[in-house]
């Protein structure tokens, strides 16, 4: 495990926080790839919890958290300063070395693999379209940061903000040689219909997050395989989701 | 003079580090493990596909993930969900069947290189037990114990795990023996009747007992209204365990002398002490992993600690120690 020190800890609107882990060394995470962080000594909650890196610049880690229960609450609360042990980068992240076009799908927290994604693509000279979708207005976050780095496309539930529907709504006018999306599960099943080479970052509870428990399976074409070890990016054509 | 009594202290030296090195030595067959601490089967799956790096190969010996006599697919997911201070598990026995890992043991072999291996099987049926035992002769000489996973449904008995049916257990027990020459270890469920087995299973060439398996348990999705588990119903692990399994420790060790692996929830140095003195002469480090990757530096560190402060020469002489006036 590694003990990294909080650097900051930010709101990020209604939802979410951003925290800033300085883990010492650069560990050169590869986007899509995760990290499983210890919430306390106690025991209570048992697993550690599964992030995917927002962002990574030298020592410093990010993470785009959204709190959900009693795990991301614990965490919110840390302050700059506290150890918060850490065990990654784990998984197998995007594979985008040869992308020109890239199209990028995020759905809610989905965004947070999407943004250090779209950060390196750019680093590569990809151009980028970015679709991000969002329950409603009060829910949108990062649409000027993306905007940065490629061409932007809002879509809430609701319609309350921008365009009314949802990512796979996005009508498609280019040719992409990389497609890339995370969000829930309904986005997912609706992306791998349109784009059979997507490459799609998925989502299960994990235990050991390492592999070994056989725990986080999802069904794929060949059985069911480890999210956590064999994913969490996976190609869409190869999972049952 | 200076030299002498400089080899003199060199000699002391190494002596004292050698003594702080090796108290945590323990024979288990005929062979020494650097520790007392054993990966009990299926939390760390066969080690070698995953990433927890190297500290697993610091342990005393290793338990593969249980094999079957054919590829299992597992459970329907979710199969893991939190409890407090622990876990449920219905992992299903996924495992690529006995024909497969026998394939894939000589990666797990190098993989393990100096940490000895412990190959884990159960059945449905006394033959199939039988019949993987003799398949697992294949790879004796590497292995130093075959464990028996007996918390599995006997189809011949309407579905009642061996565990929970001394009768069934001896009749595998017996049936293995025959075929396998090394130390063969008995894994029990918390349900076991830990009299009559520890009885019964020693006099049926058992070597050693590991106690325990996971306890059945549920949980409810309030939100969507039925059980967390795809298979409903799982096995509880981790420190919430721990209770459960000091008591089976103790229970099993009033009634024999053989070797006990002690395993269910422990969680820290302090457990694992509690653990030896129940009556364990191994402990099982599972689940609590999960949570403390550092957990075996941890225990390791906390029990040679507790070792020189008492004045404790080795593990042995904590073993059973809460049994002297009880
Ligand atoms: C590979 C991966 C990357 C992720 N990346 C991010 C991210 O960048 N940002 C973010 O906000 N969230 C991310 N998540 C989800 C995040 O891990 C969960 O929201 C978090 O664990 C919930 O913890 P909790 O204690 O607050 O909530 P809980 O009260 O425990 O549960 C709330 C919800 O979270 C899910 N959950 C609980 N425990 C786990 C677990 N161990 N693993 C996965 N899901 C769990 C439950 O199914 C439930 O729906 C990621 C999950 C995975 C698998
Ligand atoms: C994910 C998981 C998989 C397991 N698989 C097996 C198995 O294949 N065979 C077996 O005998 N026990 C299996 N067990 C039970 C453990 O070996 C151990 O007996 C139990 O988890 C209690 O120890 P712990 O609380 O330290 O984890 C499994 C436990 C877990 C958590
Ligand atoms: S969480 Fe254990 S195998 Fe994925």
């Amino acid at each position: 495990m590694i003990d990294t020190t909080v650097v900051s800890v930010k709101r990020v609107g209604n939802f979410h926080f951003l925290i800033d882990l300085d883990a010492k060394v650069n560990l050169n995470p590869i986007p899509g790839q995760f990290f499983m962080l210890k919430i306390n000594d106690l025991n209570d909650p048992f697993f550690m919890r599964p992030f995917s890196v927002f962002d990574a610049d030298k020592n410093i880690l990010r993470f785009l958290i959204e709190i959900k229960g009693n795990g991301t609450k614990t965490l919110s609360r840390s302050t700059a300063g506290d150890i918060l042990k850490v065990r990654g980068p784990l998984g197998n992240g995007f594979q985008f070395d040869n992308v020109k076009k890239a199209l990028l799908y995020a759905g809610g927290t989905g965004i947070a693999p999407m943004f250090y994604l779209a950060k390196n693509l750019k680093k590569n000279g990809v151009e980028i379209d970015v679709i991000l979708g969002f329950r409603n207005k009060d829910r949108v976050i990062y649409e000027d940061s993306f905007a940065e780095l490629g061409e932007v496309f809002v879509y809430t539930d609701d319609g309350s903000y921008r365009e009314k529907g949802n990512v796979a709504d996005f009508v498609l006018k280019k040719e992409y040689d990389g497609v890339f999306a995370c969000g829930p599960v309904p986005m997912l099943k609706a992306i791998q219909r349109r784009h059979k080479n997507a490459q799609i970052s998925l989502e299960s509870v994990f235990a050991c997050g390492a592999g070994a428990c056989m725990g986080c399976v999802v069904k794929s074409v060949s059985g069911y395989a480890r999210v956590c070890k064999d994913g969490p990016v996976f190609s869409a054509k190869d999972v049952i989701i | 003079m200076g030299l002498l009594s400089f080899i003199f202290i060199a000699n002391f030296f190494c002596f004292f580090i050698w003594c702080a090195m090796s108290n945590l030595r323990i024979k288990l067959d005929k062979k020494f493990l650097e520790n007392p601490f054993i990966a009990p089967s299926g939390v760390f799956g066969l080690g070698y596909d995953v990433s927890f790096d190297y500290e697993i190969k610091k342990l005393g010996a290793f338990t593969m993930k249980t094999a079957t006599t054919k590829k299992r697919d597992g459970n329907v997911p979710p199969r893991t969900v939190e409890t407090p201070a622990g876990m449920l598990n219905s992992i299903g026995l996924q495992n690529p069947g006995i024909d497969e890992y026998l394939k894939l043991f000589p990666t797990i072999k190098k993989f393990f290189s100096k940490c000895p291996l412990i190959f884990s099987i159960s059945g449905e049926t006394v033959d199939d037990f039988e019949y993987l035992a003799k398949r697992v002769t294949e790879i004796e000489s590497d292995l130093i114990a075959l464990e028996l996973n007996l918390s599995c449904p006997n189809l011949r008995s309407g579905g009642v795990t061996f565990s929970s049916s001394v009768k069934d257990s001896i009749e595998v027990c017996k049936k293995v023996r025959k075929v396998w020459g090394k130390s063969l270890i008995a894994k029990l469920s918390p349900l076991s009747d830990f009299k009559e087995m520890g009885i019964s299973l020693e006099s049926e060439g058992v070597n050693i007992f590991c106690a325990i398996n996971t306890l059945p348990g549920m949980r409810f999705d309030i939100y969507k209204r039925k059980p967390s588990l795809g298979n409903f119903h799982g096995g509880l692990s981790g420190p919430a365990l721990l209770p459960v399994s000091l008591k089976c420790v103790w229970d099993l060790r009033k009634v024999t002398k053989l070797p006990i692996i002690g395993v269910g929830g422990v969680y820290s140095a302090e457990s694992a002490i509690e653990m030896f003195m129940a009556g364990a002469n191994y402990v099982g480090i599972g689940s609590a992993y999960y949570n403390n990757p550092d957990l075996l530096d941890e225990v390791i560190g906390g029990v040679k600690k507790f070792l020189i402060e008492n004045d404790l020469k080795g593990i042995d002489e904590i073993v059973s120690l809460a049994h002297k006036d009880a």
